[in-house]
């Protein structure tokens, strides 16, 4: 059981085209014939079929361009995205997609309900389609030029009626047949009118005349020969964009594209199993500008209205440039969904994995707020000047702590750079004299770049504070490096 | 009788002259006996704002801490928001706190540093925020936020602020004003909640830091001229186990 969508004004409602406004006349072109009109040149007269000249006569400012099959193709793809989700029995074909929904009825309760969810995704996204119904691939293919409704092929079970497709095949006119303008020719002047006519002539006749191909047509067409098609798989990259056509200019209003981008995320990701580590958002202006928004995340699962806050909360410092054209959501890093264990006695537990869940939300939020670089957690080198023996490390890093156990006197605070201080008869001063008490402990390092010879002391300031200070062996300068907080 | 009974266990009534039983419920240790007595809530409350108010740094403000911050930080995440120098993490990995929960935060600003706060108080994934503020002044309203956000998610917000900042009001159920003392640090008791305060405390630092090692006169001398030759201390001779005539295999 075989449904088939066609989308007839996917490439103009959805493609412009730079500078040109959706209430346009337009039209797509092919060898000077139209091959489709939209709304506004079809309420001007103008035709599929029409020649060129005919249609510019009839409207002056329609614009014409040629069909491309790339845009025709990515668009397609992200529907059958969408309507992946109702069969894993896809096929894409040029003008629209091809589902095989035998196996889906069951989940569906039958055919209606699933046809019905379908006229309200495609209605809801504003994208005109036109379905057929059909027990062969083609069939259906063939049904949705006809203008009946397809709940009119099925019997009083909700289920294919085949004998109702087949009398529909059989007086449908010969045009529509997949074959080439000669043989179309040839069975104009045979006489033929309907598919059902041409079925009738005994096969054997039909491949002398028009080759193997067209008796395999004809089989197919009428489900008596097997149709293998190749079936869709879901990219391993997320791309969905939205089209506004410049009527969004404030980034308030950019709240519900991106939830809708986000709940398409959302699907791709568990249907894939997998969640992303990265958000890249493109905002393309009307003048052909851009502006790229990208954010890291380091959830474990997805929850979508969490993703929705983060991006509200980058977007808060965004500044838009203009009037935006279309929205973009890419992804392209993902990892798999970690499993995880839960403790069969909470009291037991080891590691709190919803406390985790949370210390990864923050981290997002306070990334996504303050910057990439103000979180961090500090690593151990094995280094022996002070400034080197920390790093700072992204807190979800992998890198390991080789941690070292010291047994000298260290503070716990340690100045940024350390601060000259000024020498009175060989007494280091910060603001007044200080009280050296312990030392030196000397760190010589470094010798084979710029050689760092120090000599470390304790010393007491006089307001009580205790300070770690060195001397420069090498510059004869006093230095405060540290307080012992 | 059974009401009055039932107020009377209400941790929010101050009785004076008593010590109120229900404070100490849910609080650490300070490593401190002196200090444990001095708070009513038996060492340091782990829900809500506590103010440590001093100028200076250096007097042993972060050593007071880290004896509950270690044990804190075995099980649960530690944040510093906005140190106003780094802690060194060698010398707090001596102080026994695991570096593999300490969170550091940098923000500028006030707004972000008060919205980074609550962000982290009200997470839930951490036992202690530590947060400094700069001199700047800090509205009562945004510190009964934080005050709040701690309270009601039970984490432990310490907030260092200016000595100044004593003479005005505050939510935070415990402030005590930190100042240096003869070599010591003294405690001030400002406010605390379930009794009386105006404690007053005199901590002494660790004796490894204040012990003199030696008189003056052998620190290293600077002569001037003789800028190549390295100008090392005259240490006192000390009879060592080597000198004494052991071998070194």
């Amino acid at each position: 059981m075989w449904l088939y969508v066609r989308f007839p004004l996917l490439l103009l409602d959805r493609e412009p085209g730079a500078g040109v406004a959706i209430n346009e006349p337009q039209a797509l072109l092919a060898q000077r014939s139209i091959l489709e009109a939209n709304r506004a040149a079809q309420a001007a007269g103008v035709r599929p079929g029409q020649s060129l000249t005919t249609a510019r006569s009839l409207c002056p400012g329609l614009q014409c361009r040629a069909p491309c099959a790339d845009r025709m193709q990515k668009q397609l793809e992200q529907l059958a995205l969408w309507a992946y989700r109702f069969t894993p029995e896809l096929c894409l074909t040029p003008e629209g997609l091809l589902l095989n929904v035998a196996g889906s009825l069951k989940l569906f309760n039958g055919f209606l309900p699933l046809y019905r969810r379908f006229q309200w995704g495609f209605r809801k996204r504003r994208i005109p389609a036109v379905y057929g119904l059909g027990h062969s691939p083609l069939a259906a293919e063939l049904v949705s030029h006809s203008t009946t409704d397809i709940s009119t092929l099925l019997n009083e079970h909700g289920l294919l009626d085949k004998n109702a497709v087949i009398h529909l095949l059989n007086n449908l006119p010969v045009k529509y047949l997949p074959c080439e303008d000669k043989h179309q020719q040839q069975l104009a002047t045979l006489g033929l009118q309907t598919i059902g006519a041409v079925n009738a002539l005994p096969h054997t006749a039909l491949t002398r005349r028009f080759g193997p191909f067209f008796s395999t047509l004809l089989n197919r067409l009428y489900g008596i020969e097997a149709d293998p098609r190749k079936t869709f798989r879901p990219p391993d990259y997320f791309y969905s964009e939205r089209q506004f056509n410049g009527s969004l200019t404030r980034a308030e209003e950019l709240r519900f594209p991106i939830a809708a981008l986000l709940g398409e995320l959302d699907y791709f990701l568990q249907l894939k199993q997998w969640v992303n580590r990265h958000m890249d958002w493109q905002f393309r202006y009307c003048d052909g500008q851009s502006d790229t928004l990208s954010m890291p995340v380091s959830h474990q699962h997805v929850d979508r209205r969490r993703l929705l806050r983060l991006v509200l909360l980058k977007l808060e410092k965004f500044i838009l440039q203009g009037p935006v054209d279309a929205l973009i959501l890419q992804c392209h890093r993902f990892e798999p969904v970690a499993q995880r264990n839960d403790e069969l006695f909470q009291h037991n537990a080891v590691f709190d994995h919803q406390r985790h869940e949370r210390y990864l939300a923050v981290l997002d939020k306070l990334e996504a707020r303050l910057g990439e670089n103000s979180v961090w957690q500090p690593a151990l080198c094995n280094e022996h000047l002070p400034e080197q023996t920390t790093t700072q490390r992204h807190p979800l890093a992998n890198t390991p702590y080789s941690a070292r156990a010291e047994s000298t006197t260290r503070p716990l605070w340690l100045l940024p750079e350390a601060y000259h201080l000024r020498e009175q008869d060989g007494i280091p001063c910060w603001h007044k004299p200080l009280q050296l008490l312990q030392g030196p402990e000397r760190i010589d390092n470094q010798w084979w770049q710029q050689r760092q010879v120090r000599d470390y002391y304790i010393a007491r300031a006089d307001s009580g504070a205790l300070c770690w200070v060195y001397r420069d062996c090498l510059q004869q300068r006093w230095y405060l490096h540290g307080l012992f907080g | 009788m059974s009401h009055l009974s039932k107020l009377l266990q209400n941790p929010q009534l101050w009785r004076s002259g008593r010590r109120n039983q229900a404070a100490g419920h849910n609080s650490i240790g300070t490593g401190l006996r002196r200090l444990d007595q001095a708070l009513h809530s038996r060492g340091w409350p782990l829900a809500g704002s506590t103010e440590l108010l001093c100028d200076h740094f250096g007097l042993g403000e972060l050593s007071l801490l880290t004896p509950a911050l270690a044990q804190l930080s075995q099980q649960q995440a530690i944040v510093w928001l906005n140190p106003p120098f780094e802690p060194y993490a060698p010398a707090l990995q001596q102080a026994g706190i695991n570096l593999e929960h300490c969170l550091f935060v940098h923000c500028n600003g006030l707004s972000d540093q008060l919205w980074a706060a609550e962000e982290l108080l009200r997470a839930t994934a951490f036992a202690a925020v530590l947060n400094w503020s700069d001199n700047s002044k800090l509205a009562d309203r945004d510190l009964r936020r934080l005050q709040l956000a701690a309270r009601e998610q039970q984490c432990w917000h310490i907030h260092f602020r200016a000595a100044a900042t004593a003479q005005h009001s505050s939510p935070a159920p415990l402030r005590i004003g930190l100042t240096s003392q003869n070599k010591q640090l003294q405690l001030n008791v400002l406010k605390q909640a379930g009794g009386p305060a105006g404690q007053q405390l005199l901590i002494a630092r660790a004796a490894h830091l204040l012990h003199e090692q030696k008189p003056p006169e052998y620190w290293p001398q600077h002569t001037g001229n003789s800028k190549s030759r390295l100008l090392l201390a005259r240490l006192p001779r000390v009879k060592t186990p080597l000198d004494a005539g052991v071998e070194l295999h």
